[in-house]
């Protein structure tokens, strides 16, 4: 029957998804730095926690933590900010240069990511931004916003007028019907915007590595790799890190999955 | 009301960030070293730091561990944007590029003569008449290491080596998976390759600085290593360091051919080793020679302030003086630099130490020119490709040499502005000159425009404002950089010399190859994702229950970080570790394969990671679009007559189409320029630099052969074609449209 | 001869029992129509017979087979559906030849049949438009054609005017009517709106809460009510049912029901006084006042002509057709017999 072959395949692909966390979580199970694992035996004689009591005592783990959570919590505030005033501006305003503005962005991501690399760093080093996290404030908010704006216009496109219409009538003023108004009923899309942001913040691992070089500022994934050497990695320490900084995405993309789903498709199906 | 609290937050944390974020020197000043110890080293550095710092209050100094080539990397890239720690430390071969872009001063001159003679030469190379690193060991040196408990008597010589590996290559439980191997050590790398070509015949570099690898010693070499692994069966078909290392810590090798910075990691794993010299060649009595060199501290040049910088010698001096290498030397072994050191009992007695010595004397020492690393790049190339079994040995060293020739020039070569530059350059001030007409005029408009509608412009401009600086000037920035002879002879004085660099992308056949592989990497990858992704969505939405649940378990790859999915990719797909082949060997009786060895498996480990990153996106997407068709059109059509396969045909896909078209062009421009999964799950390229597309291909230019002006020339390339894509998909689309189905 | 005969159809959803051991035969070529309050199980009743939904129990027969494990498409009827389920992304044209694409028949015998429905409903000139192009009247009629086109012997209508405006409601009514007896196939139309039921069945079928209460002429349902839900629900406007004291009745396990318009304020023949009452409201319908009153603390609705001079809080006299009173039982609520 279908139903069955549907099944299948679906627990087919599930296993296929969570095979290599599992794995990870083995290897961060084991006590010896090793990387290997034939198979997923979680109750060897090497198990234990110790690799994730020493990543937390023994390594700067938690300053790691610490700042990678300030660094996309502040980049994202500040993204999703930026993003739903300029989606704004350009649903609901019309004006001459507003197709080149918006096919700008769309273009903004096809940048290959080598092409900014240096100019950036030359950039920000000119400011004075090098090693700081204002730098990557600035870098992370920014790259995220083409996409981010594009997002939130498509949505605000298909937000009836008349909403503000009516509170223009009762006396807001512009701003005010955005803020109050606009804004509220935003929600869904705000989350989105918000969720990709911060997750690219979150794992972006090329623009740290240039921007951040005092060790006190690394972000996790400048963290992680240290653990990485091509001469000896510690790959129990490397394991348990991976994923507790796996977690925080995948709970937040659980809690805001029915989102997702709703958010990326606004405004494309219209029945 | 929860905006304003959002406001707030934002405000606190803004105000938060400044006051630890910004590296300001007030009280104490902050030396930073950067360096590439391995972790027991590492340890007793931190000692050393904790005892200068005691004796000097107002120094703080901070060192941070990078590895090798990231270490190299990042200098660069910090040094060229003025910035950068005061000490590098690192390899001896780093001293040539980094003095040739003009990153590191030359210290001669701020060191008294006294304190450069108590050094081994080797521990202070001069390049170019000027010494730029103070080394405070001297080896770095390959050598034959055994393990004691299973090798009595060390070879000889060569056919010594092969008899007492074969002996020791052991199949104990008869699984036809090898227990114990004879030697194991990571023959890929150059690094420790080029010491067997001297027992051979010629070595690899002529006067220290030319390539010389066209030569039967070269030959014999690859066949060499090739014969250990097909003939003889003594080394693992796949080994890199990684393995090696912990096949030997775990007692599981008689032989490890690796330098003296392992000895402390052995040590910890309680492993008692041996030391001697890489065997001997009975046929040609020559010995193998491997590469000495030295690993030292290097002086920033963008340490201008004369306090600072009397500081940073301090600290060098420290670091470098007998004391601290007499830590080094008890905690983890190392030979010191330090002459007077030598002759102590410290080292006299130490056998492990006087074995190396024994080996140095056959060693070559290692070049500093920055041509070297076009050799070794060329090298890594053609004998990953003999190995792969892809080229023979002849044609391979003949091919490496002229690859070497000609990177080496592409390096060094720098090209005069002529007449395409003053061209050039006038058609760009033409431009610039038009285009502030064109602004100008439209500025009174602007105006009007921003009082006419304030709020708007004031939402909208931060934003434009931002994007403008970050996204669009580098841009442009990038397009000044392709017409430029950037490169590592002209990093600080670099000039427009026209669209040579373009000529040179086109007339690449490289370039043709590695387009082609991009575009049939992008092509598969994509239409895969959406094949999945929409029979996903279509089971989940109509066939099953507990749709929450599976939606949740499918979405997981999506949510991990890219490069921490990479690299465990990279592990997963380990021939003699990876559980795909132990899946592969107990479940279907199949041969391991030898995923990352060859460029077609490479290739298709890289897919089936990204296949495992992509899917869930068009899933998701997908089912968004499932969910807004309507129920009653499905039921329209029943009644009209169609069958399960009709109705998806008729409704369900035209209708998911407005939706996954563009979701598959965004998946289309997101493969096409993801370096990510390549990188890193095909470590930079292997083998033999096959495993590139487009933008893997850019980034090894840039960064790796300081062809900048030509990676900057590709990257445009790539956007352009991307955009014309673009462009064709979109009318492809709406002419689609307009003529109904 | 009955096309349709439905035989103890029961359906439950979740904890809902949506259909309550449902008997109904259906006439062929009758214009049947279902009607009742929202939830009442009509729309159920004819997704059933569609084959969208499955019975929990009982059997449904079509053209004298059993057909309660065949799917719809090979049931050989016709649905419009109340959101018209046009297909967004073809055109008119498509949309009325899909069905005779799937059959597989010829593409000039396809143009010919869609060319014919077209021109019947009127809906030639924008053949070639999507529907998103089309007005809520033109995409009606495009659901109807696609009905039509296949020359179905049932076609089953599911709220097809709700979301039109009043005046092309009553256009369309006509329309379906016309068709219905043009085309002489066998109509089951659901709706929740009295007056439509009335003036296009030939029967009806009053539903309430999963049962059947009243299936019967319009006229019979009209004059003879099963109940006063029946009578309530029927008539417009509404009927008034009275308990108490009413014409000398006295009223003890009795409610009295009397239809608006057969009452009266002024004198006319064939009609009796009964009290006097006071007027509460007075409503305009244009030919007719609805006066709104109360005689004895009870409100009473009367429809006649405009009387002059009347006004708000007038004390007037009741007259009342005494042979249109309509006698039900207080408990059970069931008409009882004269």
């Amino acid at each position: 029957m279908k139903k069955i072959f549907a099944l299948v395949v679906i627990i087919l692909f599930s296993v296929f998804s969570i095979y290599p966390v599992l794995y990870v979580l083995t290897v961060s199970l084991r006590t010896d730095q090793a990387f290997q694992a034939n198979q997923l035996n979680f109750f060897g004689d090497n198990t234990g926690f110790q690799n994730f009591t020493r990543l937390i005592t023994e390594t700067d783990f938690l300053i790691w933590f610490r700042n990678s959570v300030l660094v996309s919590g502040t980049s994202t505030i500040l993204g999703v900010t930026m993003a739903a005033t300029a989606a704004y501006a350009l649903s609901r305003y019309s004006f001459k240069a507003k197709r080149w503005i918006l096919f700008s962005l769309l273009t903004t991501q096809m940048f290959p990511a080598t092409m900014l690399m240096l100019p950036f760093f030359i950039i920000l080093a000119k400011l004075q931004l090098i090693n700081s996290f204002m730098g990557l404030f600035i870098i992370y908010a920014s790259t995220a916003l083409p996409f981010c704006i594009w997002q939130m216009k498509a949505y605000y496109d298909t937000l009836p007028i008349d909403l503000e219409e009516a509170a223009l009538l009762d006396g807001c003023s512009k701003w005010q019907v955005f803020y109050k108004i606009i804004l509220p009923i935003s929600s869904p899309a705000l989350v989105i915007t918000g969720l990709f942001s911060f997750m690219a913040a979150w794992s972006e691992y090329m623009i740290a590595a240039i921007v951040l070089q005092d060790p006190a500022l690394y972000t996790l994934p400048l963290g992680l790799k240290s653990f990485q050497a091509s001469l000896a990695t510690q790959w129990g320490l490397y394991a348990a890190a991976a994923l507790i900084v796996s977690i925080p995405v995948v709970l937040l993309f659980f809690m805001l999955s029915r989102y997702l789903i709703s958010g990326l498709t606004v405004g494309s199906v219209k029945g | 009301m929860i905006f304003q609290m959002k406001k707030i937050i934002y405000l606190l944390i803004f105000s938060f960030s400044f006051s630890f974020a910004k590296e300001s020197p007030t009280k104490p000043v902050q030396i930073q070293i950067w360096h590439q110890m391995i972790y027991s080293h590492r340890e007793v550095l931190a000692r050393a730091i904790t005892t200068f710092e005691n004796s000097n209050p107002g120094v703080k100094i901070r060192a941070t561990y990078r590895e090798t080539e990231e270490l190299r990397s990042a200098f660069q890239s910090a040094a060229m944007g003025g910035s950068g720690p005061h000490l590098i430390y690192g390899p001896s071969d780093q001293v040539g590029p980094f003095a040739a872009m003009g990153l590191i001063s030359p210290l001669e001159n701020e060191l008294p003569t006294e304190f450069w003679n108590q050094f081994d030469s080797l521990a202070v190379p001069v390049y170019q008449d000027h010494r730029y690193i103070v080394g405070d060991t001297v080896g770095n040196h390959l050598m034959l290491i055994y393990n004691r408990k299973i090798v009595k008597n060390p070879p000889a010589t060569i056919a010594e080596l092969i008899a007492q590996a074969k002996q020791y290559t052991i199949d104990s439980d008869k699984d036809s998976k090898i227990n114990q191997w004879g030697l194991v050590f990571n023959f890929t790398e150059p690094f420790f390759f080029v010491p067997w070509i001297n027992a051979f015949g010629e070595g690899f570099l002529k006067n220290q600085i030319e390539p010389n690898l066209n030569t039967t010693a070269t030959q014999a070499a690859f066949t060499f290593i090739q014969d250990l692994k097909i003939k003889h069966k003594v080394i693992p078909p796949e080994c890199d360091y990684e393995m090696a290392n912990s096949l030997f810590k775990e007692g599981r090798a008689a032989f490890i051919i690796n330098g003296d910075w392992s000895w402390g990691d052995y040590k910890e794993a309680k492993i008692d080793f041996g030391i001697a010299p890489l065997p001997q060649n009975e046929v040609t009595k020559l010995w193998p020679a491997p590469l000495v060199g030295t690993k030292g501290y290097s002086l920033n040049a963008n340490i201008t302030d004369s306090e600072e910088k009397k500081i940073t010698l301090k600290v060098l001096q420290f670091l470098t003086s007998e004391q601290v290498q007499t830590l080094f030397l008890a905690e983890v072994g190392t030979l010191p630099s330090n002459l007077n050191l030598r002759s102590q009992a410290g080292v006299k007695n130490n056998a492990q130490l006087t074995a190396s010595a024994q080996v140095m004397l056959y060693g070559q020492a290692m070049p500093m020119v920055p041509e070297v690393r076009a050799v070794w790049d060329s090298l890594r190339k053609h004998y990953q490709a003999v190995l792969g079994g892809q080229e023979l040995p002849v044609t391979a060293s003949e091919a490496a040499q002229l690859d070497a020739i000609k990177q080496i020039s592409n390096m060094n070569n720098v090209t005069q502005p002529g007449l395409q530059a003053k061209l050039i350059s006038g058609l760009l001030i033409v431009i610039l000159i038009l285009l502030s007409f064109f602004l100008l005029r439209r500025f009174p408009e602007f105006i009007r425009a921003l009082r006419a509608q304030p709020l708007y412009w004031a939402m909208l401009l931060p934003s434009l404002l931002i994007i403008f600086l970050i996204v669009v000037y580098p841009f442009f920035y990038n397009i000044l950089i392709s017409i430029s002879n950037f490169g590592l002879r002209t990093f600080k004085d670099w000039q427009i010399i026209g669209l040579q660099n373009y000529v040179e992308v086109f007339s690449d056949f490289q370039f043709y190859s590695v387009l082609l592989k991009t575009i049939i990497w992008t092509v598969t990858n994509v239409a895969t994702h959406v094949a999945i992704g929409l029979a996903l969505a279509i089971f989940i939405d109509q066939l099953l229950p507990f749709k929450g649940l599976w939606r949740v378990l499918l979405i997981i790859p999506w949510a991990i970080p890219q490069y921490i999915t990479a690299l465990t990719w990279r592990g997963l797909f380990n021939q003699e570790y990876g559980p795909i082949n132990h899946f592969l060997q107990t479940w279907f009786q199949l041969p391991a394969v030898q995923w990352l060895s060859q460029p077609f498996t490479t290739f298709f480990a890289c897919f089936i990671t990204n296949v495992w990153l992509g899917f869930p996106f068009m899933m998701v997407v997908a089912l968004g679009g499932l969910q807004s068709i309507p129920q009653s059109l499905y039921e329209a059509a029943k009644i009209d007559g169609a069958n399960e396969w009709q109705r998806f045909k008729l409704i369900t896909w035209p209708l998911l189409l407005p939706v996954m078209i563009p979701a598959a062009l965004l998946g289309f421009i997101w493969t096409f320029n993801n370096l990510n999964v390549v990188w890193l799950v095909s470590n930079s390229g292997e083998p033999a630099d096959q495993t590139h597309i487009l933008v893997s291909y850019v980034y090894k230019s840039a960064f790796n052969l300081y062809r900048y002006g030509y990676a900057a020339a590709l990257s445009l390339i790539i956007f352009i074609l991307l955009m014309a894509y673009g462009f064709w998909f979109v009318h492809k689309k709406s002419l689609k449209e307009k003529t109904s189905i | 001869m009955n096309y349709i005969e439905l035989k103890n159809i029961s359906k439950k959803f979740s904890n809902n029992q949506v259909l309550k051991n449902i008997n109904l035969n259906v006439k062929s070529s009758e214009f049947l129509v279902l009607v009742g309050p929202s939830g009442c199980g009509k729309s159920t009743l004819l997704r059933t017979i569609a084959g969208l939904e499955t019975p929990d129990s009982g059997d449904v027969i079509i053209a004298g087979v059993r057909v309660n494990s065949v799917q719809p498409q090979d049931r050989n009827l016709a649905m419009v559906f109340q959101s018209y389920a046009l297909y967004p992304h073809l055109s008119v044209y498509d949309n009325l030849a899909f069905s005779l694409k799937l059959k597989k028949v010829s593409d000039t015998e396809i143009k010919k049949q869609v060319l014919e429905t077209a021109h019947f409903l009127q809906i030639e000139s924008f053949l070639d438009r999507k529907p998103k192009a089309l007005s809520g009247g033109q995409r009606q009629r495009v659901a109807l054609g696609r009905a039509l086109v296949k020359r179905p012997p049932l076609i089953l209508f599911d709220e097809p005017l709700s979301n039109l405006d009043a005046h092309l409601r009553q256009q369309m009514r006509l329309e379906i009517k016309r068709i219905h007896q043009q085309m002489n196939c066998t109509v089951i139309y659901v709706t929740h709106d009295q007056v439509e039921a009335t003036t296009m069945g030939d029967r009806i079928v009053v539903m309430k809460q999963g049962e059947i209460i009243q299936v019967d002429q319009p006229t019979k349902i009209y004059e003879s009510p099963q109940n006063t839900f029946v009578a309530g629900f029927i008539g417009s406007p509404e009927i008034n049912i009275l308990s108490g004291e009413f014409n000398n009745l006295k009223m003890n396990n009795i409610e009295i029901g009397i239809r608006p318009e057969y009452l009266r304020i002024q004198e006319k023949a064939g009609y009796q006084n009964t009290g006097t009452a006071v007027i509460n409201y007075i409503e305009n319908l244009g030919s007719h006042n609805l006066y709104h009153l109360t005689q004895n603390d009870v409100k009473i609705r009367v429809l006649q002509s405009p009387v002059e001079g009347a006004s708000v809080g007038q004390k007037i006299p009741l007259y009342v057709k005494a042979e249109k009173i309509i006698r039900f039982d207080a408990q059970t609520k069931m008409r009882l017999q004269d």
